[in-house]
């Protein structure tokens, strides 16, 4: 599933980016690469942007670029 | 941008031979630009915000005898050079400007910090991990490993807070060391590490081999580059553009950019894999392991930032709360500002002018055209720019302190569906949204944005925004040729102002700057922090300083030219200096300007001269029709004054009068008052103005009116707003925004009246 379609609140885990060039590397060097466990934290109303706990920190990316992120649920740890 | 207090430039290499040349690297909002002040006693601009620092800043400190040279770099994420900042950062850490590097980090972010880390430690240049948030880190309960970190890098650690300057002596200290080669240097740290002996990942096969082929090729041909072979090597093969130049300048290098580019391709065809991004998943891991040795995080509390988050960036209330906040902002500019406005104006106008007639006088100058040049002119000029500052300061004030907190980032997360539409982000709405109040802060507010793109497509908004001085205009407008609509008249404009400025955006975006749009939006959202006193009265008294400087010459020049429009007789009976406004050169311009009017109705000088005033500042628009109607002479006879130092007293009691109006503003600022216009106008002046508009329109001076309220709310910005774009984005883009404004108010304003006349009785 990608993350644009992730309900808020469960941990995730990075399967694969389908975004390329600048936007694959913006996402990675913000934390959201391949293997990292991530969380939908919330959605902005009106199909605004979803924020992602990635590491310590808190992004903030449009619905356009979290369908660009595969994940799966992550279990555990 | 910003001033620099100490500035040796960027070529220190004629420096005295000891100096340390050090860059403070890291990611967007770690605290460099906190810590390069504390450093060296500069303003550096610093706030809770991705991409404050744009440039690269210069300053200097002493580590006992050691003279030390800091560069404040732009924030980065990564050296792969895909962004200004990047490029900037990559080449300032290759050059011969700087000796060693200090990687400031995130304490409480360190997975994402340590991989930038990584690749300075890769370039290879001598090296100092800085921990910085120290005391957030405590406060959430992180325990940093700093010997396995120090071990892992072979650098020294030093643990920093750059918001109250702990740890600063330390990293003083260490710095006057940094990567020197002589022994007798006090060691600090367990910096064993010499020089030239870069940090090294295994990117594993096919990626290595191709690498050490590249390596030695590199090593023979750049002997003396400052980064280390096997890191341009992993460059080259990333396809990096500055790795790319350094090695296509020297001799031989376009046939080894060529074999890595072939290297490259060869590594996509047996991994399906671009190299930079395998590179990105090796060396994340590397961090990551990295993070998870030397990190432990005691408590799993929910942290302050999620608690207020829950609120303020909370599906239902967080847009109710920002709107609330703009109000609030928009309530302390107009309200608590306006009082020091009127101190100022009263100021100026009144002793300062007073004293500077008497001081004419006594020199025989009394009621020459030279008393008049000083007194309306330079005085009057120095006047309007003067009116600006209390606005900007308490606005910088309110926009510093919901930076610096962190909520910038939420109204940007909260507001970006909104921008989408017209290719803008988020990020956008906050200075349109000024223009609202005065476009000139809009236009300052631009500085938020990390797009040059979108920096331009919103600066050129901001002036279809209606500003509070075009109020007036309408009110006294409506109160002429909608007697009894007046309020649906001025709501009208508002709202057409919206609409204007989302199709303008629209047509920007798709047609003027739309080969680097992007649909993109990926913003960090950073922790809430209380805003410190310090940061936030720099921020403001650099802003307003760098106002006076730049934009206030600018206003004060076009407000002396205006002038001397005025005062140059070309009819009637008057001299220089006390001429009829219907004699001056200002009336005979506006006369050549008028029949560009013609097919808007609107083919007279009184008209014309409005708009041309109006430049100066939208405020003085209603004044300029009362005297163009009125026909009252422009230099009104100085009435009775008081003895000057009388009126020194005076104003004494008025500046406190304005603190005392300021603060009883306070409490009042919700229920925001726009009126203030007099809308009990002159009958005369009205029945001239229908008379006008009558002449001019053929008899549709309805039509005439409708079109004259669409080029007040749409014709050029003010001087003050063009010189703050000049001063944002250079004289062109100034230009522009002239020409754009003029040609859509003109083009409203003809189809407006074109239709109007024709369909409407008139
Ligand atoms: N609590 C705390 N805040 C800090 C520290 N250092 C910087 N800040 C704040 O962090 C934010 C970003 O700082 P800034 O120096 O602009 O970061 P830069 O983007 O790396 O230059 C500002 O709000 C600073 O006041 C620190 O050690 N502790
Ligand atoms: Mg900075």
């Amino acid at each position: 599933m990608d993350l644009a379609s992730c309900r808020p609140g469960r941990p995730l885990r990075v399967v694969e980016l389908t975004a390329d060039g600048r936007e694959r590397r913006r996402l990675t060097e913000l934390g959201v690469h391949r293997g990292a466990v991530v969380e939908v934290v919330r959605r902005a109303p009106f199909g605004g942007p979803i924020a992602l706990r990635v590491g310590g920190g808190l992004l903030a990316l449009r619905p356009g670029n979290a369908r660009r992120v595969i994940v799966e649920e992550h279990d555990g740890g | 941008m910003a001033d620099v207090c100490h500035e040796p430039g960027p070529s220190g290499r004629g420096h005295r031979p000891e100096a340390r040349r050090v860059a403070l690297a890291g990611n967007p909002n770690v605290g460099k630009s906190s810590l390069f002040n504390r450093l060296t006693g500069s303003h550096q601009h610093v706030g809770n915000w991705p991409g404050k620092t744009v440039e690269r800043h210069w300053g200097t400190c002493r580590a006992g005898a050691v003279p030390l040279t800091l560069v404040d770099l732009p924030g980065t994420y990564s050296l792969a050079s895909s962004s200004p900042e990047e490029v900037v950062a990559e080449q300032v850490l290759c050059s011969d400007d700087v000796d060693a590097v200090a990687v400031v980090l995130d304490s409480t972010n360190l997975e994402r910090n340590l991989y930038l880390a990584a690749q300075v430690a890769e370039l290879g240049r001598p090296l100092v991990l800085v921990l910085n948030m120290t005391d957030v880190a405590e406060a959430d309960g992180f325990r940093i490993d700093g010997a396995a970190l120090g071990e892992a890098f072979s650098a020294p650690v030093v643990r920093t807070t750059g918001r109250s300057g702990a740890g600063v002596d330390e990293l003083i200290a260490v710095l006057g060391v940094l990567g020197r080669t002589e022994p007798e240097g006090p060691t600090v740290g367990p910096d064993t590490r010499a020089p030239g002996t870069p940090l090294s990942i295994d990117y594993g096969e096919p990626l290595e081999s191709e690498i050490a082929a590249l390596e030695d090729r590199l090593a023979r041909l750049l002997p003396t580059h400052h980064a280390a072979p096997r890191w341009l090597a992993v460059q080259l093969l990333e396809a990096d553009p500055v790795t790319i130049d350094d090695v296509m300048n020297v001799e031989g290098g376009a046939a080894v950019v060529a074999d890595a580019a072939r290297a490259a391709q060869r590594v996509l065809d047996a991994t399906g894999e671009e190299p930079a991004l395998l590179v990105a998943d090796r060396r994340f891991a590397w961090a990551n392991g990295l993070a998870r040795a030397s990190v432990e995080r005691r408590t799993t509390l929910r942290s302050r930032t999620e608690r207020l988050d829950d609120v303020l960036t909370n599906r239902w209330l967080g847009l109710p709360i920002f709107l609330a906040l703009m109000w609030l902002v928009f309530g302390l500019v107009t309200h608590v500002a306006g009082p020091f406005v009127d101190w100022i104006d009263g100021v100026v106008n009144g002793p300062v002018a007073a004293l500077a007639e008497a001081g004419l006088a006594a020199v025989g100058l009394g009621g020459t055209w030279f008393e008049a040049l000083v007194v309306d002119g330079v005085i009057g000029g120095v006047g309007s720019v003067l009116v600006f500052v209390p606005v900007l300061a308490v606005l910088y004030l309110a926009l510093g302190v919901l930076e610096d907190s962190g909520y910038m980032a939420r109204a940007a997360f909260l507001l970006d569906r909104v921008m989408r539409p017209i290719g803008l982000t988020g990020k956008s709405f906050l200075p349109l949204l000024l223009g609202f109040g005065c476009n000139v802060p809009g236009v300052y507010a631009t500085r938020v944005l990390d797009r040059r793109r979108d920096r331009i497509i919103t600066a050129l908004l901001v002036p279809f925004v209606s500003c509070a001085a075009r109020l007036p205009v309408y009110v006294l407008l409506a109160a002429v040729f909608f007697p009894g609509s007046q309020g649906t008249v001025v709501f009208s404009l508002y709202v057409a102002s919206i609409v204007a400025t989302l199709l303008i955006g629209g047509l920007l975006d798709r047609f003027v700057l739309r080969g680097e749009r992007t649909d993109s939006f990926i913003l960090e959202l950073p922790p809430y922090r209380r805003p410190s006193a310090a940061v936030l009265w720099a921020y403001v008294a650099q802003r307003v300083r760098s106002f006076l400087a730049r934009a206030g010459t600018v206003i004060f020049a076009c407000a002396l030219a205006v002038w001397f429009l005025l005062a140059i007789p070309v009819g009637g009976d008057g001299s220089f200096g006390q001429t009829d406004m219907d004699d001056s050169l200002f009336a005979a311009t506006a006369e050549v300007v008028a029949p560009v009017l013609a097919p808007a109705g609107l083919d007279s000088w009184q008209v014309a001269g409005t708009f041309v005033s109006g430049f100066v500042a939208k405020e003085v628009m209603v004044s300029t029709m009362e005297q163009a109607y009125g026909g009252e002479a422009t230099d009104t006879e100085v009435e009775e004054e008081p003895a000057p130092v009388d009126e020194l007293v005076d104003s004494g009691e008025g500046l406190l009068e304005a603190i005392a109006d300021a603060a009883r503003a306070v409490p009042g600022i919700v229920g925001l008052d726009v009126g203030g216009a007099d809308a009990d106008e002159d009958v005369d002046i009205a029945a001239a103005m229908r008379a006008d508009l009558e002449a001019t329109s053929d008899g549709h001076a309805t039509a005439a009116a409708v079109a004259f309220l669409a080029l007040v709310l749409l014709y050029v910005p003010c001087m003050a707003t063009v010189a703050a774009i000049r001063h944002e984005l250079g004289g062109r883009w100034a230009a522009i925004s002239i020409v754009l404004n003029l040609t859509v108010a003109w083009l409203v304003a003809v189809a407006l009246f074109q239709v109007g006349s024709t369909v409407g009785t008139g």
